[in-house]
């Protein structure tokens, strides 16, 4: 256990560095900053009122064409063609052509502008009051009463959608270091010296402990930045975030967090076992199934359309599949104990056997090189006593 | 410290170690030698349980596990972005959790290679010849109680493989038991307690180096210089000279067989040129090597 947690600590110091990793937070909240800020100055440029010359008003009064987007002149009043944004036509209540240089924003205003002015002429022409109006155009109000369905808070849902995203986040951001981390090695010729001081197993287990532990470090250090963002906003807009924190469910979110934990690890254990086939990740075909972890999170955006499917309920114990989809069905509907420990205690499963294997395959292909072993080779490998 | 017992180990269809028997007595230097490909390597990684014997026994005195062992292998490298005292702390913790102890004899170590100053440098700015001394250090900085070196020479300059020998002889005087393999014969005769000399996974010699000389080319070497050019095949054509070599100084070194007639391999020499120098010296392991496996 002593060199697993060395090994586990070396991976862990040799990748996060702390001054790196703040650079990046540095640069992160320097690029959300500019992004905002740009965005919010260009849209107050764009947003300016925009001139336009009309030439004929059509069927309605020239005072009824007011917008506060809008400068509306008579075409006799315009001096130079440069001053006005465009020139607008209205043929008729049914048809206008307004004539610009490119397109602009500010022509979905000029659309609703003239939409208004047709329904208000419409309306009058019918005899219509504008409550009628309202009534016919409103829809019939369904509230759904669903039995046995109890309703999570909008924030534990958040939460169980964010411990799968951070899986995603935790396990993509490890994936680079994993492969780094376990064909670094042979390509350094430093394995020899290694496996001669810890088995094999002590080894692979050391990297997908310190490298998971990357990933939920990075995970853990994006969740403080969002929370202090989320504060920040909250701050600012009068939100009462202590309300959303005192509706969180801790039993749910503590679930969630364990399912995300044992996904992190089950993943960082199956692509430890790639890596330990591939010679070089630069070249190799198998980089590919790092994809693999994007299938469960497929399979849980479709448990919404109904999460009560025997379909659903065998993804939610399938480890594969289940650290994405048992959470999303917890928050759609009631999940008995059983299933959710049932479900837990197979995930964990997974990433023990996942670890064996890694482990069995790493024993022997780490003295191979400049060539990946086949598929036919790896299971004999996974078979060998 | 450890007895090898039929040990044989195949790969496909190559025998790469066929029924090995030897045994390293502690505090010992044992060589392992052979020509490339004799099986040496595959029976250090069995040694250090890298590999799995096919067959046979290997067995370590008791009290002996990996945390134990010391290891430099022949295929070696460092983690270049780490700095050297991270990169030998890490391994020497693989094996010790004395970390106190570990970091005063690594800085006893670097202080010894001239390397202390550079203790926070990143391994990729040293020299091949320095990064070679850390990997050496890396080897016996946890003390082992057995440390194999594969190649330990390899990729140092005479002055620094002289330093190396000693300190190999050092270690060895402290307690350390030893077991090597390298193709600087002049360095192992003057360092190995014992020697085996293996050929296609088997023993060809063994024993101390005044063993193996009784057993092979004892007192029958020459070193003669002519006058003319002589061609190596013509000098070979005396039943009585077993093998010839040109020496860097011109000469050619003379090596008879054991039941040679001294005489008829005189008159043989001076039928091949006018000869101005002939002196005698002692048969070297490097003779015997050559000799045992030059065919």
């Amino acid at each position: 256990m002593n060199s697993i947690l060395t090994v586990a600590a070396w991976e862990y110091n040799r990748f996060f560095k702390w001054k790196d990793v703040l650079k990046g937070l540095f640069w992160t909240v320097v690029v959300g900053a500019l992004s905002f800020f740009g965005t919010t100055w260009l849209l107050s440029d764009s947003s300016k009122v925009a001139k336009i010359a009309v030439m004929d008003y059509g069927p309605f009064e020239s005072e009824a064409l007011q917008h506060p987007s809008f400068e509306f002149l008579h075409i006799h009043d315009v001096q130079d063609d440069n001053e006005v944004d465009g020139t607008l036509r209205i043929l008729s209540a049914d048809s206008a052509i307004v004539s610009l240089e490119g397109q602009r924003g500010w022509i979905r205003d000029l659309q609703s502008l003239l939409d208004d002015l047709r329904t208000d002429l419409k309306r009058a022409e019918l005899g219509l009051s504008a409550e009628d109006y309202e009534s016919i155009g409103s829809g019939i109000k369904l509230v759904q009463d669903v039995e046995n369905r109890p309703e999570r808070a909008r924030s534990t849902k958040l939460i169980a959608a964010f411990s799968i995203l951070f899986v995603l986040m935790a396990v993509f951001l490890s994936f680079a270091y994993q492969f780094t981390a376990i064909t670094g090695e042979k390509t350094l010729r430093i394995t020899e010296q290694i496996v001669a001081a810890i088995s094999p197993q002590s080894w692979m287990d050391g990297k997908i402990l310190g490298i998971s532990a990357i990933g939920i470090s990075y995970v853990i250090l994006y969740s403080l930045l969002s929370i202090g963002v989320t504060f920040v906003i909250f701050l600012f807009t009068g939100g009462d975030i202590l309300a959303v924190l005192a509706s969180l469910q801790p039993v749910l979110v503590l679930t969630f967090l364990t399912f995300a934990l044992l996904g992190i690890l089950m993943w960082n254990a199956f692509m430890a076992a790639v890596a330990a086939t591939i010679d070089d990740p630069n070249s190799s075909q198998r980089s590919g199934l790092m994809m693999f972890p994007i299938i469960p999170v497929m399979f849980a955006a479709l448990t919404v359309v109904n999460p009560d499917t025997g379909a659903v309920a065998f993804m939610s114990h399938f480890p594969i599949t289940s650290y994405a989809v048992m959470p999303s069905r917890m928050v759609l509907g009631q999940v008995p104990v059983w299933e959710v420990a049932l479900s837990l205690i197979l995930l964990a499963a997974t990433a023990w056997f996942f670890r064996i294997l890694a482990g069995r395959i790493f024993r022997t292909a780490m003295m191979i090189h400049g060539k990946e072993p086949s598929y036919k080779e790896m299971w004999g490998l996974l078979t060998k006593k | 410290m450890l007895h090898l017992e039929n040990v044989s180990k195949s790969f496909t269809s190559v025998q790469a170690v066929d029924s090995l028997s030897f045994s390293v007595k502690s505090g010992e230097i044992f060589a392992l030698l052979g020509p490339n490909g004799a099986g040496k390597t595959t029976t250090i990684r069995m040694i250090m349980g890298i590999i799995e014997p096919d067959s046979g026994s290997l067995v370590f005195e008791s009290g002996i596990d990996r945390s134990r062992l010391g290891y430099l292998p022949e295929e070696r490298g460092l983690y270049q972005d780490v700095s050297i005292a991270e990169t030998l702390l890490y391994l020497a913790s693989l094996r010790s959790s004395d970390k106190a102890g570990i970091k005063a004899r690594a800085k006893e170590w670097l202080n010894r290679f001239g390397l202390y100053d550079r203790r926070n440098d990143k391994l990729s700015t040293l020299s091949k010849g320095n990064q070679q001394k850390i990997q050496f250090i890396a080897s016996v900085l946890h003390q082992p109680a057995f440390a194999v070196l594969d190649e330990p020479f390899s990729g140092f300059d005479p002055i620094n493989q002289d330093i190396i020998s000693g300190i190999i002889r050092e270690l060895s005087d402290s307690g350390m038991t030893i077991l090597l393999s390298a193709h600087q014969m002049q360095l192992i005769e003057r360092i190995a307690d014992r020697i085996l000399l293996m050929n296609h996974g088997r023993e060809h010699l063994s024993g101390t180096m005044s063993e193996i000389r009784a057993k092979t080319l004892s007192g029958r070497k020459w070193n003669v210089r002519f006058g003319t050019d002589v061609s190596e095949s013509a000098l070979l054509e005396s039943p009585d000279i077993e093998h010839v070599e040109l020496q860097e100084d011109g000469s050619w070194s003379v090596l008879c067989g054991h039941e040679a007639d001294l005489n008829r391999v005189l008159a043989h020499l001076t039928t091949q040129g006018s000869i101005l120098d002939i002196t005698t010296s002692d048969i070297t392991l490097h003779d015997i090597f050559i000799q045992k496996f030059s065919a």
